[in-house]
């Protein structure tokens, strides 16, 4: 019975298996890689992405597709980088008190939240479909505001979150670390955790327990859209500059980290823990990829095959589950009929 | 019979004046020559689109701009229009490389010479192209991190990062090639390449990943408006950012000269760059002038007077056509205050 348990357990988290022997493999492999400065690197370029990979699998979770968050994010930094600047410095003119900017794009980031959520519940829209059309309006709309200039002179009060440290640890780790924390208490130790499971598992069954599934998974919109707000503010804190385009393409490298870490496509299934062991793996393969002098044209199908290899390792969990549980089952009877 | 020949004879000079102010020839103010940018909001193409003015005042030719504001479908309508106008001739800067096409062909069809500058069309051809000297950009910003490495070490020597654009340009390829033809010959650099699509976010990673990893002495950027602001960033993330003069300082080298780049030359971090002379893409002009006269545009050197002195580059036949690739201008903090540089305008 323990014996069983434990496979479940090694099964289910199969991913941080994946990442100790990545982690193993890479250490022994490439020079520099076991330095601190290169590890604190690792995590940052876990920061941006962890916090969308948070907000894909919310989505996800509650059996919706969210493919905006990438360009919610770019929208909500360029947008707080134009607003906080003064006009000579190509930006709006309104030299908007940064904090208060930041608090609008957060808000910005919710709103698009809102819009995703309310045409998928109100008007019974397809997520998939509604959140690539907000990620094209949304898109288009950051070269708009700006004729897609790159903005720089960004108030420093902005880089504080995503450029500046805290005892010598980013405080984009920090941020990122508690955002984690947070969705691992609320997946798991919250009653609305708990219907955002029962929702994306089976809305049906869910109405019957008296759960209204429209209302969570607006909320549920709404607090990825946030999430990628504030990844926004992360973003140009890194960059020290807010590029139009930063947030484009961002959204795949989402997806693989979500799946990775065992997060299902189709709803109701997925731990916030494992994701995060998925955007370390991801984050550890891109700073290794760099760290290698292999030929700058392999880098990408490389690092492709790799995702490749990790998906599909995923996608036979439930194979090894079950033939892990055979194998045990069987050792047992053959100790209880020798005894 | 005295009043006939007196109206055959006005009627003979008024025809042959309307045959003059019809004509394709180059001379004085009957030419008049469309323009189109792909978008005004950008500091460079501001910087173009006023160089073509002057060039084409120069000339005594009259100007008709456009700016299609970042998009290809908008900048065709305008081509068009400049085509239905009877223009002389049309000078652009391609919005798409690739979607250009459909409007050269039209202009091809009305008999009007189309000239890109800045930017070759992709997949056909035009009267000629000005751009800048990308191979020999590369080539000078590497001979001046040669140079650094020497300085600082006695001999050229150390690690370089370069942090490419997007491969499947031909600028970055030009850049690419001209920084790596120079660098080969000198043994004990190494060169660690990263390619990039040409975006802020890579050019980050790049520099924070590979520079706390390995002592890199140098950082070579494809497009230093891309990358000067966030590589500075990122080597500040990583405790690497010191100025120039300081024996920790990691030199910054890149190519186009914008003015973010400036700046960061005049806070002390950067060390060299190889500028565009965007302000004589106007000199574009001068093989418009050529064809308009029915001459043809031959391979070989290239001088004219520029806007802040002589100019000079090749001419060279390709698949788009005659290109004139403009020699690039070596900045160093010796003379990053120069106003002739674009990214001082």
């Amino acid at each position: 019975m323990k014996k069983t348990i434990w496979i479940n357990r090694l099964v289910d988290h199969l991913i941080w298996i994946v990442l100790t022997l990545t982690i193993v493999v890479v250490a022994l492999t490439i020079d520099g890689f076991f330095q601190f400065n290169n590890l604190s690197n690792v995590l940052l370029h876990g920061t941006v992405l962890g916090l969308l990979s948070i907000a894909a699998a919310m989505a996800l979770i509650g059996g919706e597709m969210d493919l905006s968050l990438g360009v919610n994010m770019g929208f909500v930094g360029y947008l707080v980088a134009w607003i906080s600047l003064g006009k000579g410095d190509v930006g709006s003119g309104w030299n908007l008190n940064p904090i208060l900017a930041g608090l609008i794009g957060v808000g910005v980031g919710v709103g698009i939240g809102w819009v995703n959520g309310s045409l998928v519940t109100r008007l019974k829209m397809n997520s998939f479909l509604v959140t690539l059309g907000t990620l094209i309006v949304l898109g288009g709309l950051t070269y708009v505001i700006n004729q897609a200039r790159t903005l720089n002179g960004i108030n420093p009060v902005l880089l504080v979150l995503g450029g500046e440290k805290t005892f010598g640890v980013p405080n984009s780790v920090i941020l990122t670390a508690f955002a984690f924390g947070i969705a691992v208490i609320i997946s798991r130790f919250t009653s609305g955790g708990r219907r955002l499971y029962a929702v994306g598992s089976n809305a049906v069954a869910a109405r019957a327990a008296g759960i209204d599934p429209g209302a969570v998974k607006r909320r549920m919109f709404m607090v990825a859209g946030g999430v990628a707000g504030v990844a926004g503010l992360l973003i140009i804190g890194e960059l020290g500059s807010a590029p139009a385009n930063v947030g484009q393409g961002v959204i795949f490298e989402v997806f693989a980290a979500t799946v990775i870490g065992g997060v299902s496509l189709t709803g109701g299934r997925g731990s916030y823990f494992d994701v995060l062991g998925g955007v370390l793996l991801l984050s550890m393969i891109a700073n290794a990829l760099n760290l290698t002098a292999i030929d700058p044209f392999w880098v990408e199908p490389i690092r492709g095959f790799i995702i490749l290899f990790a998906v599909f390792l995923d996608s036979q969990r439930e194979s090894l589950r079950m033939w892990l549980l055979k194998h045990a089952t069987s050792t047992n009877q053959s100790g209880s009929e020798a005894a | 019979m005295k009043s006939f020949t007196k109206k055959v004879s006005l009627l003979a000079v008024a025809s042959l004046l309307a045959l003059g102010l019809n004509s394709t020839s180059a001379q004085g103010a009957g030419v008049v020559i469309g323009m189109s940018s792909p978008s005004l909001a950008d500091a460079g193409q501001q910087v173009i689109a006023a160089g073509v003015k002057t060039w084409v005042e120069k000339q005594g030719w009259t100007l008709i701009a456009k700016n299609a504001n970042g998009v290809a479908k908008d900048q065709a309508t305008q081509i068009e229009a400049l085509i239905e106008q009877k223009v002389s001739a049309i000078i652009m800067v391609p919005a798409d490389a690739a979607a250009i096409c459909a409007p050269i062909a039209k202009a091809g069809e009305a008999g009007i010479p189309i000239f890109a500058i800045d930017r070759l069309p992709d997949g056909c051809a035009v009267a000629a192209t000005v751009l800048a000297d990308n191979y020999l950009a590369g080539q000078d910003s590497a001979k001046a991190m040669v140079k650094l490495l020497t300085k600082k070490y006695g001999s050229a020597k150390g690690i370089v990062l370069e942090i490419q654009g997007d491969m499947s340009s031909i600028t970055a390829q030009d850049r690419g090639n001209g920084f790596d033809d120079v660098i080969k010959k000198y043994k004990k650099i190494t060169l660690i390449k990263k390619p990039t699509k040409w975006t802020e976010a890579e050019f980050s990673k790049a520099t924070r990943d590979v520079a706390s990893a390995k002592n890199v002495d140098g950082i070579y950027m494809h497009s230093d408006c891309v990358g000067s602001v966030v590589v500075t960033t990122a080597l500040k993330s990583i405790n690497k950012l010191f100025k120039r003069g300081n024996a920790k300082h990691i030199f910054l080298a890149g190519v186009d000269g914008c003015a973010a780049t400036m700046k960061v030359f005049r806070d002390g971090y950067f060390d060299a760059t190889s500028s565009q002379a965007l302000p004589d893409f106007g000199s574009v002009t001068n093989l418009v002038k050529i064809v308009l006269d029915g001459g043809k545009i031959t391979e070989g050197a290239f001088s004219a007077t520029g806007s802040s002195g002589p100019i000079a580059g090749k001419i060279k036949n390709s698949a788009a056509g005659p290109t004139l690739a403009l020699k690039t201008i070596p900045v160093t903090p010796e003379n990053v205050d120069n106003t002739a540089l674009w990214g001082n305008a």
